[in-house]
């Protein structure tokens, strides 16, 4: 009788426990969870002559599941295409299409210079130092993330 | 109208005034030594740039004549290596079709370019010649900044200046809008004023390491 009482009692107070930790969870959310968040976004200015542009940027996942980078979108440019440039056979860097760029979760996708990156081919205007160009980020899973990328020389 | 400073402090009592008299004797004294440092700093820092001391880690162990460049620039004129002596060069061998890898790097030299007060001449050595012809190079060379020459010639000339450096490269199928790709090693080369190669460094390199191997040569041609 006694024990059945503590058991009562026992599942009672978990039961407390969870409500009230789903509660104060519920009521303070951090400001990304559950989202995309991209930061650092940048192109390459690009010389009249160059067709192809390079767009780098850092996406943290806070959405709970794995996911990954599919596709980019712009008006920038005819075409953008997700690359990767790997040391390759003899030590050779080659860059080539990727389908995707994975983003764990919890973790995140740095787009940096000698590594993944998005690249615009054939830009419809010149990109000079100070401008800034707009970018939608599509995700396996997660909702598009539109961007804004500064054009800077370096 | 002013409010004489002092002129809300309690009067002192005499029992602590010996204390404040050490406190402030103690402030003096610290601000006294903070600024003579900070002057020295200033000082020191205004001697100009400072050589870098021990040997580069980017210099080849032995001193050797850098390999010939037997190529064209962008005005089709055959270009000789040698009429550079005097001065540093930088060899950079890639292509203008180059997103990623070859605008770093040359991002890198841009900054040597700002940093470094020799001013070295650099060499942009196309391993795309089909797409880096004369004209297209003549080009680009117009957004380029002071102190490039870019060089191209015909495959076969291209591959044999390439194999004497130790360059090496391949056209890749990418399947990319952008065309083909060139799978290509990306070190870039210092030659001295007096034509050896001297130092290599791999891709990523920073302009300080490399302006620092040039303030190297500026002091050991003083000496």
């Amino acid at each position: 009788m006694i024990a059945h009482r503590l058991t009562r009692t026992f599942v009672g107070l978990v039961m407390f426990i969870t409500v009230a930790a789903g509660c104060s969870a519920a009521a303070t959310p951090s400001p990304s969870a559950g989202t995309m968040t991209v930061s650092d976004a940048w192109a390459r200015a690009s010389m009249t002559m160059e067709r192809a542009v390079a767009v780098y940027l850092v996406i943290k996942n806070g959405t709970g599941s794995d996911d990954a980078l599919v596709s980019v979108s712009t008006t920038a440019a005819a075409t953008a295409e997700l690359h990767e440039t790997v040391a390759g056979d003899s030590g050779m860097m080659q860059m080539q299409p990727v389908d995707s760029i994975p983003v764990p979760k919890g973790g995140s996708a740095t787009l940096a210079p000698g590594g993944f990156h998005i690249m615009l081919i054939n830009p419809t205007s010149t990109l000079d130092p100070g401008a800034s160009i707009e970018l939608t980020l599509t995700f396996e899973h997660a909702a598009p993330v539109k961007v804004t990328a500064q054009v800077k020389a370096n | 109208m002013s409010v004489p400073i002092g002129s809300r402090a309690a009067p002192t009592p005499s029992l602590l005034a010996g204390h404040r008299t050490f406190l402030l004797a103690m402030t003096l004294a610290a601000v006294t030594l903070f600024t003579a440092a900070f002057v020295k700093g200033l000082l020191l820092t205004d001697s100009g740039p400072s050589t870098p001391t021990g040997p580069s880690p980017f210099a080849y162990p032995e001193v050797r004549p850098a390999p010939a460049i037997g190529l064209i620039d962008q005005d089709e004129q055959a270009f000789d290596l040698a009429s550079l002596r005097g001065q540093a060069v930088l060899v950079f061998f890639g292509y203008t079709h180059c997103p990623d890898v070859c605008p770093a790097t040359i991002g890198q030299l841009n900054h040597v370019l700002e940093l470094s007060p020799t001013r070295p001449r650099i060499l942009f050595v196309t391993i795309d010649p089909e797409r880096d012809t004369p004209a297209f190079l003549r080009e680009y060379l117009k957004y380029m900044p002071a102190g490039y020459t870019p060089l191209t010639g015909t495959a076969t000339q291209v591959r044999t200046v390439a194999d004497a450096w130790g360059v090496r490269y391949a056209r890749v199928e990418t399947g990319s809008a952008n065309g083909y790709a060139m799978a290509h090693t990306a070190d870039v080369y210092l030659v001295d004023a007096q034509g050896n190669l001297r130092a290599h460094y791999p891709f990523g390199t920073q302009a300080p390491a490399i302006v620092a191997d040039l303030e190297r040569l500026d002091a050991e041609a003083r000496s």
